[in-house]
């Protein structure tokens, strides 16, 4: 039998029915197979149809990360409709903006997150666990009596591949959230080719720490029910709950960005006693992991393997090293990811040489449809293929990244920087990788964010904000002593401010705008 | 659980704050989650008030908070024991520092 592959439903209605009765999702001490998470997704679907969902519409799923999560994602995709995952940390000025932004038609969410809360209105607001009523939303009906008050069980989608099936707001470095537009088939393609590369089977079970409301976070989702594994989604990340979870639950796989392995190396001793034998490999995308880290994650974790891994929301997954080259280090991306290509492009569109920076270009099927509501940035970022031949007509769209990259003599990537971030001090170019590398390597420092501050006409000045590891102390002229024993001049900053800790936005990225914009002020 | 080179800085008898009242300790909880990591402003961070679902207190800030601790009360949180429940709040966060203190 052939199974259909073109919507988000589809990846779970192949697992319902090629493997009811193995485990789906764990969430709260609660084990839901895959045949029992296409039953509530369907009844729900029903449920958003009944409620007047037309195709297309905005639905909003505000939740912690749990089952009705989960249902409620693949039930919009399976009605027809565009679901918009929301950060449960986002707070209601960012939830406001997003729902304005977008249109949103209806929502799915949790009492207790909107206590009190004056949100744009809605149609209909779902709700976990109790209904109550909100000024703002023309209806509110309760999850569970909406899932009980349908009756019939299959809903054939709607929805075709080429379809708008999620916007997700990306956190955006500068000015308000962008929302990046994926269709159907972006989703589709991303599980396809990021659980060929991992050699994902149904027997991996899935720690998932990131938001669903991340590309990468999504990932782990729509991974695991394509290929019908399991999905654990873990209370809490606190270092203790984070390995016990590791070890109960066996987790085969674990994705995460730089702080994520930070609270993981807490637990060292433990890790050295008792390896995580069962843990087949481990993915790092969202920045570079810190030298140190990268070390002792392959030192305690010698049976599992490291993937380094780059991507942007605007094309969903670019580039991953695989396992086997990890000897090249955390600044290495690797190369294109299946199915795809990569390119390094100078600013008259040529391909660069090897050890030449330039942008990273992205084309293939994980290319999205633009940001929702803004034709002139969709047009910057989304431009046509520059290297078709002419007689193709320009709809072959490819990603503009904005990031700087160059190919090695060994035919991989490495990261250099944001094209915007780029340094310019004293005459030379300076990427600020390479100075937070070196601030890095000072015993004191914990952490380093660097960024050009503009001086003069044409030039910057280096300005870095550290965090001081604990039980260390420091001044800025020490930090500018050090650094210059271990680099040139103009690589060394002018203005070194040290902070208790670096900011973060709320999917746990160093937040530079906030840093950029803290110190031009203080 | 013996000390290791990679842990904080034991600091001398003197130094710690020995068999604190359990308010002290308490105190000392507080103002580390409000003022040196700014949660709370604005807000009433009461001893029971849940730490981690209502935001106060994130999981790195959480091992920030096992350092601090450790050279406050020259304690020894074990990574495994920073876990949801000894961190649901500022009164079971207590609790464990005056196990550890106790157990001296």
């Amino acid at each position: 039998m052939s199974l259909a592959e073109f919507t988000l439903f589809h990846l779970l209605r192949n697992a319902a029915e090629q493997r009811p009765d193995a485990v789906a999702v764990v969430a709260d001490g609660e084990r839901c197979t895959h045949g029992d998470l296409l039953r509530r997704t369907a009844l729900f679907a029903h449920a958003l149809r009944k409620a007047g969902l037309r195709r297309g519409d905005r639905v909003g799923v505000y939740l912690e990360k749990s089952l009705d999560a989960v249902v409620s994602i693949f039930a919009v995709a399976q009605a027809g409709g565009c679901f918009v995952s929301m950060n449960p940390l986002l707070k209601e000025p960012q939830v406001a903006h997003i729902m304005r932004n977008c249109g949103m038609r209806m929502l799915v969410s949790d009492p207790a997150k909107l206590e009190g809360s004056a949100l744009p209105e809605v149609e209909t607001v779902f709700l976990t666990h109790s209904a109550t009523a909100l000024a703002w939303a023309k209806r509110s009906v309760s999850f569970e009596e909406a899932l009980g008050s349908i009756s019939s069980g299959s809903l054939e989608t709607p929805a075709i591949e080429t379809d708008l099936a999620s916007i997700i707001y990306t956190s955006g470095s500068t000015g308000g959230p962008k929302g990046v537009m994926l269709s159907h088939r972006n989703l589709v393609a991303g599980a396809q080719i990021v659980s060929l590369y991992l050699e994902n089977t149904f027997s991996d079970r899935v720690l998932s720490v990131l938001p669903f409301s991340s590309d990468y976070g999504l990932s782990q989702l729509t991974t695991m029910v394509r290929v019908g594994g399991t999905l654990v989604l873990p209370r809490s990340l606190l270092p203790g709950d984070m390995l016990k979870t590791l070890r109960q639950e066996r987790i085969t796989g674990l994705a995460g960005m730089p702080p994520v392995w930070t609270l993981l190396l807490q637990n060292r001793r433990s890790l050295e006693r008792q390896p995580l034998s069962e843990l087949r490999y481990i993915t790092n995308s969202g920045g570079m992991i810190p030298q140190a880290h990268f070390e002792q994650l392959r030192s305690l974790l010698p049976s599992t393997k490291l993937y380094l891994m780059y991507g942007l929301t605007e094309a969903f997954r670019s580039t991953y090293l695989p396992p086997e080259h990890i000897d090249r280090g955390p600044a290495c991306i690797g190369r294109a990811i299946p199915n795809t290509d990569i390119w390094v492009l100078n600013e008259r569109g040529e391909e660069c040489l090897p050890g030449e920076e330039g942008e990273l270009v992205h084309r293939g099927p994980t290319v999205a449809l633009g940001f929702w509501g803004d034709e002139e940035k969709t047009r910057a970022v989304y431009k046509p293929n520059p290297l078709a031949s002419p007689e193709l007509p320009t709809l072959d769209r490819v990603v503009y990244s904005g990031d700087l990259v160059k190919r090695g003599e060994d035919g991989f990537l490495y990261f250099v920087g944001r094209r915007d971030e780029q340094i310019k001090s004293d005459g030379y170019r300076v990427s600020p990788h390479e100075v937070e590398d070196i601030l890095s390597g000072l015993p004191p420092v914990a952490e380093a964010a660097v960024f050009g501050q503009k001086d003069g006409a044409s030039g910057h000045k280096i300005v870095a904000v550290v965090a001081l590891k604990s039980g260390f102390t420091c001044t800025p002229e020490e930090i500018k002593a050090g650094c210059l024993q271990r680099a040139p001049h103009y690589v060394v900053p002018k203005i070194v401010q040290i902070l208790a800790e670096l900011p973060r936005t709320p999917s746990g990225k160093i937040d530079r705008s906030a840093l950029k914009h803290g110190v031009a002020r203080g | 659980m013996h000390s290791s080179s990679d842990g904080p800085r034991r600091p001398t008898s003197s130094e710690r704050t020995s068999r604190s009242p359990r308010t002290e300790v308490i105190a000392v909880i507080h103002a580390c989650i409000t003022t040196q990591l700014a949660k709370g402003s604005g807000h009433e961070v009461a001893a029971d008030t849940p730490l981690i679902q209502n935001g106060y207190l994130t999981s790195l800030e959480a091992v920030e908070l096992v350092m601090f601790l450790g050279e406050k009360f020259g304690i020894e949180i074990d990574p495994e024991e920073v876990n949801e429940h000894n961190f649901r709040s500022i009164s079971s966060i207590a609790t464990l520092v005056e196990q550890k203190l106790e157990a001296e």
